[in-house]
């Protein structure tokens, strides 16, 4: 494998469509975004703004009524948008793997964890049965599963969801991927596992040097894990930039109102209900032009209504789609 | 509008208070296992004074949907009682009791009928409680719809093509049409997006001032308790361990496991790192030994006394701990 960039997972301009009726509804519109090895992307938004939809294309498992488009798309220094490209399934559970939200129902309740741990790394070719048994002892060590060859033989029921979703982890580690897609993986669990389940990303991470891309609607959890952050709204990423830079100085209006409406705790005195945005978001058709956030922005200008809005630079590392961010100097990152 | 046979409750009274109230689950025994016991709920006592909002907090398999299922009559409880306005529950009959108390449930999607439309749903209640006048429904109806903010073209249509927040605000309106006294929220918020759990927080909190209503209100979020509540409730392991004004037991928690809760949320303030996760060693035992804190196997502070002695409460100011470190030798 040719390591020419320290990028393990390239997307440029990514646009998924489906045609509804006669509409062609845009579900993500020109996502582009890099992570290098050993970086943790974290991708936040609300339901609905395209985030899952990014993350299936990124596996190739976009549901089939979908239509895919992408300029490129490089996963740890393979071009999957040559003409030569390998079949995605030759990539996923080996080169780029993903943990799912809901560990109960990710699992076969019909099979054992051996089965199903082993599964990826047989078929990749890895090694034999023994090799692939050996391997899940070592990393359900890893994870924090004690016994692991009383877990092998266990079936799903028979362990909580904690366990679960470490085993899910740990299966999506079998062939040493260098990226690692997590969507929304603490949103089923309890508020002290969420904190375990951070916490052995964080290490797994420093251990196996994963390029992470953390899917999830919770700015709490962005803060502790992230290094870089994009922020998406109605299929678009509205602001990207550094975790630190992003939640300290949010530059688009929806980064803003999404982070006064985030309820706090340290608040010493008894604090009043968290500002609400109003209005829902609208779903966009190909052709529509302007802000999308247009409707429920409190700062819309006739402006906003024109032709596409591009990313305009903050700082360096801090672009945000909005007209009224920076001071000039569009840079239009496609 | 005409009042829906008001049922009579005495305003002097707490609008809901709680004695003791045990729930126990036998599983069957078979040939080959003994019956087995799990107390779901564990000497439960708790007062609601009328229009307060109580936050009841706690991780799952505390005990507070059972408790939600015996409040709201879907359960009776194994031992202890239940007192609705002073007046003890199991005398009050079914329907009267849908006057005092309604639930609202943490998954609008799965607690509405599909193949419903929102007028069918929300008519529903009414026709029960035998409303024929059409033309009263109607005001009725009107009326909830302002009151919750649903566009009155939402009526007709099935609650598939609705979003998660408005669909959780017809459950509210459902919970709300039969002007009931106290509304049991379970979750109400936690399947929603944080823009829409903002509004639907301040829809729930409007509601409660305008129409006097008595919440109590569940979630496993102690910044939302903090948004909501006057007093927060922590629960663990059927038992309510730590109960106070919500600025005292969320800013200077007492307990052990309150202590961790606080710590465990993460706030979205730059700079903090993850907090250090506390090791759970047999949080999954539920066949607990009766003459222990049921905290001690996971606390770090536990010493002798709390693995052999069950812990009493100890009031504190205002606010009431379940825990022997503060036990007066």
């Amino acid at each position: 494998m040719t390591q020419l960039s320290p990028n393990v997972l390239e997307l440029n301009a990514l646009s998924v469509e489906v045609k509804e009726g006669e509409q062609q509804l845009v579900l993500v519109d020109d996502v582009s975004f890099t992570i290098s090895r050993g970086e943790t992307l974290c991708l936040v938004g609300e339901s609905g703004c395209g985030k899952s939809m990014t993350a299936l294309s990124l596996l190739g498992l976009c549901p089939d009524p979908c239509q895919v488009f992408m300029k490129r798309l490089l996963i740890d220094g393979i071009n999957m948008t040559s003409s030569r490209a390998p079949p995605f399934s030759t990539l996923r559970g080996d080169r780029i793997s993903a943990v799912f939200q809901d560990p109960m129902n990710a699992l076969n309740p019909l099979l054992t964890i051996r089965r199903q741990m082993t599964e990826g790394f047989i078929h990749h070719d890895k090694g034999s049965r023994r090799e692939a048994g050996e391997k899940a002892e070592y990393l359900l060590e890893r994870v924090g599963i004690g016994d692991p060859v009383l877990r092998l033989g266990q079936y799903p029921h028979q362990l909580s969801g904690g366990q679960l979703q470490r085993i899910l982890i740990a299966t999506a580690l079998m062939c040493d991927p260098a990226v690692l897609i997590a969507d929304e993986p603490t949103t089923a669990l309890d508020t002290s596992l969420r904190l375990q389940i951070l916490r052995l990303f964080q290490e797994l991470q420093s251990i196996f040097e994963l390029g992470l891309l953390f899917i999830t609607h919770d700015l709490g959890v962005v803060t502790h894990i992230g290094d870089r952050v994009a922020v998406m709204y109605s299929g678009q990423v509205i602001e990207t930039g550094s975790v630190h830079g992003v939640l300290q100085n949010p530059a688009h209006p929806y980064t803003q109102s999404l982070l006064m409406c985030v309820p706090r705790l340290e608040s010493r005195f008894r604090q009043k209900l968290p500002p609400a945005i109003p209005g829902i978001v609208s779903s966009y058709t190909k052709g529509m032009t302007g802000c999308r956030f247009y409707e429920r922005c409190t700062q819309a200008m006739g402006e906003c209504q024109k032709g596409r809005i591009p990313f305009r630079e903050i700082d360096s590392a801090h672009n945000s789609r909005c007209l009224l961010s920076g001071d000039g100097g569009f840079t239009d990152n496609d | 509008m005409t009042e829906l046979n008001p049922v009579k409750y005495s305003q002097d009274e707490p609008a809901l208070r709680c004695e003791a109230v045990s729930k126990v689950y036998l599983s069957k025994g078979s040939l080959f296992s003994k019956r087995s016991m799990m107390i779901a709920v564990d000497c439960f006592s708790l007062k609601v004074t009328k229009k307060r909002c109580v936050a009841l907090v706690g991780e799952s398999g505390s005990g507070k949907s059972t408790l939600i299922r015996m409040l709201s009559g879907l359960e009776q409880p194994t031992r202890g009682s239940i007192f609705l306005f002073g007046r003890a529950m199991h005398s009050i009959p079914r329907r009267e009791l849908a006057k005092l108390v309604q639930p609202v449930f943490q998954d609008p999607a799965g607690s509405l009928n599909p193949k419903h439309t929102i007028r069918r749903i929300l008519e529903g209640p009414l026709l029960t409680h035998a409303v024929q006048d059409r033309m009263e429904r109607q005001r009725r109806l009107d009326r909830l719809l302002e009151l919750t903010q649903i566009p009155k073209k939402t009526l007709d249509r099935k609650p598939h093509l609705l979003s998660g927040g408005q669909q959780q605000r017809i459950m509210i309106a459902r919970a709300l049409i039969l002007d009931p006294q106290i509304v049991l929220l379970d979750e109400p918020t936690s399947a929603l997006d944080v823009s829409v759990q903002a509004q639907i927080l301040g829809l729930l909190k409007a509601l409660q001032e305008s129409l006097n209503l008595t919440y109590l209100f569940i979630t496993h979020d102690l910044a939302v308790a903090n948004a909501i509540a006057d007093e927060v409730a922590v629960m663990y392991k059927g038992q309510i361990i730590e109960h106070g004004p919500c600025k005292q037991v969320l800013h200077a928690p007492l307990h052990p496991y309150t202590r961790e809760l606080k710590d465990a949320s993460l706030s979205i303030a730059p700079k903090a790192s993850l907090p250090d996760p506390i090791e759970i060693k047999s949080s999954a035992d539920t066949g607990h030994k009766l003459t222990a804190c049921r905290f001690s196997s996971r606390c770090p502070a536990a010493w002798s006394a709390c693995r052999n002695e069950e812990p009493q409460v100890h009031m504190i100011g205002k606010q009431s701990v379940r825990c022997h470190l503060y036990r007066t030798p």
